[in-house]
């Protein structure tokens, strides 16, 4: 929203909306073998704030925030993270693609949980987390395992740490998630329709998890159809239709009292 | 009896003798069964009582069954054949991961390699191994050393590249396969993590790919005990290399090859028996069903190191 109006997007010390800003998209676009699905889109986010993406699927909400993390290569636009240009590096006014390295190091400080959990299969919860933390910080295989014990427990689930994911239920398994990307302390935490594959009563568990760790002051980028939740905890909705954002802005207003058509059709209709 | 709510309650239950007999069901009876199964029985009965009136010396078979020659040309099959395997794991992990490279020309060599090992009978492999020596009289690095080619590539040698080198080629569709079962989200959360490429591969995908390729691996490594059986014609000495070399002497041709078939039948028995114990194995995490006194012990583990801290 504010950021066509940033000179310097390389620099730490942008402001929008006055605060000190973790996420800067700029113009980003994007195509799937010639079908746009995201066609010029700027947005930031806070530190400490949370901002969470509404619209209909399809609307390139997903994709934008795998283009956070360079899952997902934009084909025109900037993504910053803390000041750091993700996946690209400007060789002489020209914005190449980073080496593989550099991308690895920049995803360690961008966090992700995904819908289908993605838990690995093969290990216990605490092994999920603590395999990151081992490979890339060269923790102890005891460390690391202390660390991801102290992960469990923030999502509430230290007992569970010598459970495989499929003893676990899909709430446990997203909450899980949520330690194992909490556990390689990222700048911001990414979070794809994380409760869209639970069932109905398993998702105010892990909504719950969520809120807990935006108190404590994490940065996190939410794509939800949660509007419940990001009435409460969004510092900042973002409405997306056709690869655009169609309205941003504090929830009250985008949430209770849209000020486009579509918006308030998507409202209405989700509220339902 | 019936569902009308107004009867009485049933009387029978959990005493079959108390049923009456109209209300009793029967299974279907296949008397065809007992008839095909008579035919198969007579048949196989027929075939065994030939071999026994059949010219056989059973004697001179039990006689070379443990004979040094016999038991040393084991030794060389079991040998080759576990060499060669290992070969064609190493080969075919390495080319499965060059056939899912975005780089084309390391996708394409793979390719290659898979349509021209899999594509010649691994015969003629064998032999143009062990006569490598016609196109490349020396082999070594110029100017370092330098060696005949005929001191390298020896019966042994050429019998390991041949099986080997062939053995890689259908283990890369095997291994390649299993990679691309394992979900696309696993490398994507281990990616999201920042791990490289690398540790995703063996520490997630590959893991989880092992119960889709351990079961082909195990029929490979029993087809490969009897494959090598083809080397006797590089003249390795092999089992049935040191079997027909006895039965050219004493011409007791069926009976010691009735010797090699029991020893093939032998390691290839053993090899089953460990390939169930490995497909166990890598299941224990995936989709394994555990036995109650596995979760007994696994609890009682746990409740023993809780205790200990």
């Amino acid at each position: 929203m504010n950021a066509a109006n940033a000179a310097d997007a390389a620099s730490t010390t942008n402001t929008a909306n006055g605060a000190d800003v973790m996420v800067r998209i700029e113009n980003v676009h994007k195509s799937f073998g010639g079908l746009p699905v995201l066609r010029g889109v700027s947005a930031s986010c806070a530190r400490s704030e949370v901002v969470c993406l509404i619209g209909r699927s399809g609307s390139g909400k997903s994709t934008l925030l795998r283009c956070v993390n360079h899952l997902e290569k934009p084909d025109a636009g900037r993504i910053t993270v803390d000041g750091e240009l993700i996946g690209y590096e400007d060789r002489g006014g020209r914005l190449v693609e980073r080496r593989e390295r550099d991308v690895e190091r920049q995803r360690r400080d961008v966090g992700m949980v995904f819908q289908r959990f993605n838990l690995f299969p093969h290990l216990t919860a605490a092994e999920n987390i603590a395999l990151a933390p081992r490979k890339l910080r060269g923790l102890s295989r005891a460390e690391a395992r202390e660390l991801a014990v102290a992960s469990l427990e923030r999502v509430g689930l230290a007992d569970r740490r010598d459970a495989y994911a499929r003893h676990l239920s899909g709430g446990q398994q997203q909450r899980v998630a949520i330690a194992r990307a909490l556990a390689m302390e990222p700048k911001v935490l990414l979070f794809d329709e994380p409760t869209s594959a639970l069932d109905p009563e398993l998702v105010g568990e892990v909504l719950g998890v969520m809120r807990a760790v935006a108190e404590q002051g994490m940065t996190m980028i939410v794509v939800t159809h949660e509007l419940h939740f990001a009435r409460e905890v969004a510092g900042q909705v973002l409405f997306m239709e056709d690869g655009v954002i169609v309205e941003a802005g504090p929830p009250e207003d985008v949430l209770v009292r849209p000020r486009h058509e579509r918006t308030r059709a998507f409202v209405s209709r989700t509220l339902r | 009896m019936g569902w009308s709510t107004s009867s009485a309650p049933v009387v029978h239950l959990g005493s079959p003798a108390e049923i009456p007999p109209e209300d009793r069901l029967h299974p279907r009876p296949h008397p065809l069964r007992w008839v095909t199964g008579a035919v198969v029985l007579a048949v196989l009965g027929f075939l065994v009582l030939s071999f026994a009136r059949g010219r056989i010396d059973w004697a001179v078979v039990r006689e070379f069954l443990t004979a040094e020659k016999i038991l040393a040309g084991l030794g060389q099959t079991i040998l080759i054949s576990v060499l060669a395997m290992l070969i064609g794991i190493a080969l075919g992990t390495c080319f499965a991961v060059m056939r899912l490279s975005a780089n084309p020309v390391l996708s394409t060599v793979a390719w290659l390699y898979v349509w021209l090992f899999r594509g010649t009978p691994v015969l003629l492999q064998l032999m143009m191994w062990f006569n490598l020596g016609l196109i490349f009289p020396t082999l070594g690095v110029p100017g370092l050393f330098e060696e005949p080619t005929i001191n390298v590539i020896t019966p042994f040698a050429a019998a390991l590249l041949g099986l080997g080198i062939n053995e890689g080629a259908y283990l890369t569709e095997v291994i390649r396969g299993g990679i691309l079962s394992v979900d696309s989200g696993q490398a994507e959360a281990a990616s999201a993590l920042g791990l490289s490429r690398r540790t995703a591969l063996a520490k997630v995908v590959l893991p989880q790919a092992m119960p889709a390729i351990i079961p082909p691996i195990g029929n490979e490594a029993i087809g490969m005990l009897k494959t090598s059986s083809l080397a006797a014609a590089i003249s390795y000495t092999e089992i049935l290399t040191n079997a027909q070399q006895i039965y050219y002497v004493n011409g007791k041709v069926m009976e010691l090859l009735i010797v090699a078939a029991v020893w093939y039948l032998a390691a290839t028995s053993v090899t089953s028996v460990g390939q169930y114990y490995l497909e166990r194995r890598f299941q224990r995490s995936a989709v394994r069903r555990r036995s109650v006194a596995d979760r007994i012990i696994t609890a009682a583990v746990a409740r023993l190191r809780r205790g200990a801290r």
